[in-house]
């Protein structure tokens, strides 16, 4: 579904007139495959270049070269209507809940923001689909006219997920996810994501540090040190 | 008790106290506005005791003060000594002045500020952020009074741009559109070397906080959900960055009275400033207590305006 070749990012440090001015590799030409249906954990120490893969793989990050091919098409080359209709199919969950939600919105808007983007449905309708979408990850309706801030981490990672999942994507990259939420939470999280998962044919990208987490949930593990994939379990 | 009610109530008293401190202060400034007349041997010590105790200059402190507030509620807000007239008309006509010129110059500054920030933040390391930075690094190098003489330069130069005055002479006798093209041409060199003071403050400010909102995980998400740039810009990133901007657009109106000092006095603008130099120079003292009043009412209501403005604007600060 999606393949990754070769792909290599760099990131300049320092202004363009300083004598230290550097270059750091992110990325060294890294490929990666995630099968439809599959869950793929990434692992690695901080700084090998996980999430950096992750957003190139979301195009919220440019890589310097290399493929990023999904479902036969490289998202590299599409042209901008083309990349806002293929959005659609891969969408990223953050670590921070609370950073990722427009503060300013209430937990139904930040649910519906994905469909008034890419859609033109109604508003009753976006409204309707959006409570759906909460009601399936355990959050009631009645509390979507409640700030994104007041609620619980826990909460809001499912409402996160909610948002993620009501444009009916294909893959879900999820960028250290639910390494700040207690065991507990965690472990109802892990659950809702497997049942979503199966019953909304989901391919997922877990990015973590945690090898228990990785282990418990993912088909396949691809480990990552200084930019590279250093090793790639077909488990 | 309600937010707003509150820093309301605390504006009040934040000006009854500045207005206290201006009084002692001005009070406490050696001389008075008679002491010159001492100087001429034909005026005798009883005619100038006369005069003080008629313009009430010998009442105490506390009396002076309450004498005052009491001429503020009837509008008059003290006597002009150098005018021999009510304060109040002196200083708000040379106010008005002053807003036409810092009013124009702010909201050009703004104009350009928003744009150019909101371009710049959304090209990091590139041409529009070169060009910002160099601006603004220009801008802030190169002292006020410098720029105000260099355009003074070329006013005289080109003589296009009058020097000095809002208006002309005939300015009465001119139809509408002489007239806007008097007053622009007047107002022009003054309005653009304030501008060219505000406009790196401004940038920089917008041009840091969209920075700092458009690197934020939320409008990643956001980016991630397919949203076209403009819109991810105007809708999204803008009122998140809104916050400092608000409080700075305040304290932008809060020194509209205050702001154009030297400018006003390199181009000789009949402002505020050039009032209140004379009024301290003369001592003057009702004018020069109510020139410094007038200017922390604008702060004041500047403050308050902003405060206003965040809390119908921005959830969080209704939720604490």
């Amino acid at each position: 579904m999606l393949e990754a070749r070769h792909v290599s990012k760099c990131y300049e440090q320092g202004r363009w007139y300083s004598r230290n001015r550097f270059r750091v590799t992110a990325l060294d030409d890294v490929s990666l495959t995630i099968h439809p249906r599959s869950t793929v954990a990434l692992v690695g120490e901080s700084g090998a270049g996980k999430s950096t893969l992750g957003r190139c793989l979301a195009r919220l990050e440019e890589p310097d070269s290399g493929e990023i091919r999904f479902e036969g098409r490289d998202l590299l080359t599409l042209r901008s209507k083309e990349l806002f209709a293929a959005r659609r199919n891969i969408q990223f969950i953050f670590q921070d809940s609370a950073m990722a939600m427009n503060p300013r919105l209430s937990a139904s808007e930040v649910v519906e923001e994905p469909l008034l983007i890419q859609t033109s449905i109604a508003s009753r309708a976006r409204q309707e689909q959006a409570h759906a979408m909460m009601e399936q990850v355990g959050i009631s309706p009645q509390w979507a006219r409640r700030s994104a801030l007041e609620f619980s981490g826990g909460q809001r990672q499912r409402l996160a997920i909610a948002r993620a999942l009501t444009l009916k994507p294909r893959l879900l990259i999820l960028d250290e996810a639910l390494s700040s939420l207690d065991l507990p939470i965690q472990a109802q999280i892990t659950k809702l994501l497997l049942d979503l998962q199966a019953s909304l044919s989901l391919a997922y990208l877990f990015i973590t540090h945690d090898l228990g987490l990785a282990a418990r949930l993912a088909d396949r593990i691809a480990v990552m040190r200084a930019g590279s994939i250093v090793g790639d379990d077909h488990r | 008790m309600p937010y707003l009610v509150r820093r309301v109530l605390y504006s009040i008293f934040l000006l009854l106290g500045v207005s206290v401190l201006t009084f002692v202060f001005v009070d406490l400034a050696p001389g008075q506005f008679f002491d010159e007349m001492r100087l001429d041997p034909r005026i005798s010590e009883a005619t100038i005791a006369g005069l003080r105790s008629q313009y009430g200059l010998d009442l105490p402190l506390p009396a002076k003060y309450l004498q005052w507030l009491r001429s503020v509620a009837k509008g008059e807000c003290g006597f002009s000594f150098a005018y021999n007239s009510p304060a109040a008309p002196i200083v708000w006509q040379r106010a008005q002045n002053t807003l036409l010129l810092t009013g124009t110059a702010t909201l050009a500054a703004w104009l350009i500020a928003i744009p150019f920030g909101i371009w710049s933040a959304a090209k990091p390391r590139r041409a529009p952020d070169l060009l910002a930075a160099g601006t603004i690094s220009t801008l802030l190098a190169i002292p006020e009074l410098v720029l105000g003489l260099l355009l003074l330069l070329l006013a005289v130069r080109s003589g296009y741009f009058p020097v000095g005055g809002v208006v002309a002479l005939d300015f009465s006798q001119m139809n509408f559109w002489s007239k806007s093209s008097d007053l622009a041409r007047h107002i022009f060199l003054p309005g653009l070397c304030l501008t060219a003071g505000l406009l790196p403050l401004l940038l920089s400010h917008v041009r840091a906080s969209m920075t700092e909102v458009l690197e934020s995980p939320f409008i990643q998400a956001t980016r991630g959900h397919g949203i076209p740039l403009r819109r991810l810009l105007l809708r999204h990133a803008l009122p998140a960055a809104a916050n400092p901007l608000i409080s700075l657009f305040g304290f932008s109106l809060g020194i509209l009275l205050s702001s154009s000092l030297v400018v006003e006095g390199i181009f000789g603008w009949p402002g505020l400033g050039q009032l209140l130099i004379e009024a301290i120079l003369q001592r003057d003292f009702y004018v020069v207590v109510d020139a410094a009043v007038l200017a922390t009412v604008f702060l004041i209501s500047g403050n308050l305006l902003a405060d206003t403005l965040l809390y119908v604007m921005d959830p969080r600060i209704r939720i604490d």
